[in-house]
């Protein structure tokens, strides 16, 4: 049987709305996303320009058919610092996320799974967390470490971490009195087994989303950080970093800030609509609510 | 209710004490000598020293935070090593340009975000419905510093209609409350939208419209008031949001707030702005998650017995 079909009792075939009709988020969020993900990775193949070599000849040129997206103060192709920026910006969620995923996740199943002191020490760690605003939390520890891009990534890693540990736990403490889990316990299962294999793998739909939902929000903290100088710096290709570069030609060569924030824009909706998709399909509370 | 509010109120000294504690070793970790810095380039060892003795910094790290302690708890954050002003005083001149930025960008985030979640979720489906929804989610994965940027080119430098920089009249506080206001309104809209879907289907709207109650009655007696208990709360949570979202917005339009102070003192290592800084915005943020707890526990009264 045709699977994009179905049989009508009168025999009338009726065709199956397609993917876009029927999970409309997360085919175009993951298109996108998708998108982002191979311009950046192919991003010297797309681009005959070096995102580094400087031709002052060429400066503040306004978009054209040579630089689609003009160029810079220095004359670099924007359009080839945008593409190189998106393999960072992917690299920067790619990288935050997992940490955050690697800190927070651990801690949660422990502090759900045991209760009592050792649950009250890390809820209470992570509410202290939680009273910071992020973006002032990320300051103050780039602040400490210095401006590069590893400390920016650590930085909004430890300001995620919060929201797993909350999540997981939350997660844990229904998860653990379940009766498979109850079962694997008669059975003898370490507590290591128990954690991440029983209780892990059922908590792992919802962790998937809240890291989907977060990864949006890793880039504009991350250019957020790049744009006040203290994550990435110049000349890196960065989103954030190129804006504030731009920021001093406003109304003279307008593009220079123009195009960063609109790659910005594109990555991060791409990743909100994949994640609104995903937490529409895993989340049976969000089901059907569109 | 009153147990309920004691209890809350009871946690919030410990929080802001385990986040001075935090924020104090912290900024002790920053790399560089405050005392050299406050002494100045030129100053001999001697008068390093001497700077050492009168900020306390050659005591044990304990006493050190109880001196602190004991400054924060009688209103006395340091000196800042910048101006040489008391760090209170620098807060003090700094904080009413936040406050109303903040206040003014969440006065239009309620009024666009409100109106636009309800409007979308009585009209559901309709052009209106699918629109504000786009928007809401364009708005939500927008950075706030560029919507600034883009903003400030069109109204201030070619058309001219409003001021580029500070905050002078009331022109000046158009676009950054806009454009800091655009991140919660689509927020709102998203949560009041959904929370409201939730509410309609209730039966107890069903018996309201078989009252012959108006529509404008059932909508917003009925089902918006029984949609508040989420949309009060991501309007609390995202106050700490707009906060850090205006440390960005103050530096692209110059604004002289908390936010370019902040900002200011990391670039010159002014150790004891960035303490006072950040645990006036902790104070601020924990003080409205609690205004939070408690207006839910007005709205519903299920919240306090839990």
């Amino acid at each position: 049987m045709n699977s994009a079909a179905t049989e009508r009792p009168g025999g009338a075939r009726r065709k199956r709305p397609g993917l876009l009709r029927r999970y409309p988020n997360l085919t175009i969020g993951g298109a996108m996303t998708l998108l982002v993900l191979l311009l950046g990775v192919f991003a010297p193949l797309l681009t005959r320009y070096d995102p580094y070599l400087q031709d002052l000849s060429q400066n503040l040129q306004p978009p054209s058919a040579a630089h689609l997206f003009g160029t810079d103060e220095y004359g670099r192709d924007l359009l080839t610092r945008v593409l190189y920026g998106a393999r960072l910006s992917l690299l920067e969620v790619a990288l935050s996320v997992s940490l955050a995923l690697v800190i927070g996740v651990p801690l949660g199943l422990v502090a759900g799974y045991f209760g009592r002191g050792v649950d009250q020490v890390i809820t209470w760690c992570s509410d202290i967390l939680y009273a910071f605003p992020g973006i002032v939390l990320a300051i103050l520890i780039v602040s400490i470490l210095g401006p590069s891009l590893i400390n920016m990534l650590i930085a909004i890693s430890i300001f995620a971490v919060p929201g797993y540990i909350r999540l997981t736990r939350n997660l844990t403490l229904s998860l653990k009195e379940l009766q498979y889990t109850e079962a694997a316990r008669s059975l003898g299962a370490s507590v290591p087994r128990l954690l991440f294999l029983h209780i892990l793998r059922n908590a792992l739909a919802p962790v998937l989303v809240q890291a989907s939902l977060t990864a949006g929000e890793v880039i504009l903290t991350a250019a957020g950080l790049s744009f006040l100088g203290l994550g990435v710096q110049p000349p890196t290709a960065e989103w954030g970093a190129m804006m504030s570069e731009g920021r001093n030609y406003l109304g003279v060569a307008t593009h220079l800030s123009l195009f960063p924030g609109l790659a910005i824009t594109f990555a991060v909706l791409g990743l909100n609509l994949l994640g609104d998709g995903l937490r529409d399909q895993l989340d049976p509370r969000f089901r059907g609510r569109t | 209710m009153l147990t309920y509010l004691s209890r809350k109120v009871a946690t919030l000294p410990l929080i802001l004490l385990a986040v001075s504690f935090l924020i104090f070793t912290a900024v002790r970790m920053l790399p560089g000598d405050p005392a050299r810095v406050m002494a100045g380039p030129q100053a001999t060892q001697d008068a390093v020293n001497d700077m050492h003795e009168r900020l306390g910094l050659n005591r044990p790290f304990l006493a050190q935070y109880g001196i602190f302690l004991a400054g924060a708890v009688r209103g006395s954050l340091g000196e800042s090593l910048h101006s040489k002003l008391p760090v209170t005083r620098d807060i003090a001149e700094r904080f009413p340009y936040t406050a109303a930025l903040a206040l003014t960008s969440y006065l239009f985030a309620l009024i666009i975000g409100l109106s636009a979640g309800i409007f979308a979720a009585i009209y559901r489906g309709s052009w209106f419905d699918h629109t504000a929804m786009i928007l809401a989610i364009v708005g939500a994965s927008i950075a706030n510093f560029w919507l600034a940027l883009m903003a400030l080119n069109l109204f201030s430098v070619q058309l001219g209609w409003l001021p580029l920089l500070g905050a002078d009249s009331w022109k000046s506080y158009v676009l950054p409350s806009v454009t800091l206001g655009v991140l919660p309104a689509a927020l709102i809209a998203r949560m009041t939208r959904a929370s409201m879907l939730e509410s309609i289907n209730q039966d107890f709207v069903r018996t309201a419209r078989a009252k012959g109650l108006s529509s404008s009655t059932v909508y917003l007696k009925h089902t918006l008031r029984n949609a508040l208990i989420p949309i009060v709360t991501i309007v609390g949570l995202n106050f700490g949001g707009l906060l850090g979202g205006a440390v960005i917005t103050e530096t692209v339009f110059n604004w002289p707030g908390i936010g370019r102070l902040l900002v200011d003192a990391v670039r010159f290592r002014d150790y004891a702005v960035i303490q006072g800084v950040t645990l006036l915005t902790v104070l601020i943020v924990v003080s409205i998650n609690l205004l939070v707890d408690l207006l839910l526990g007005v709205i519903d009264p299920r919240i306090r017995f839990e």
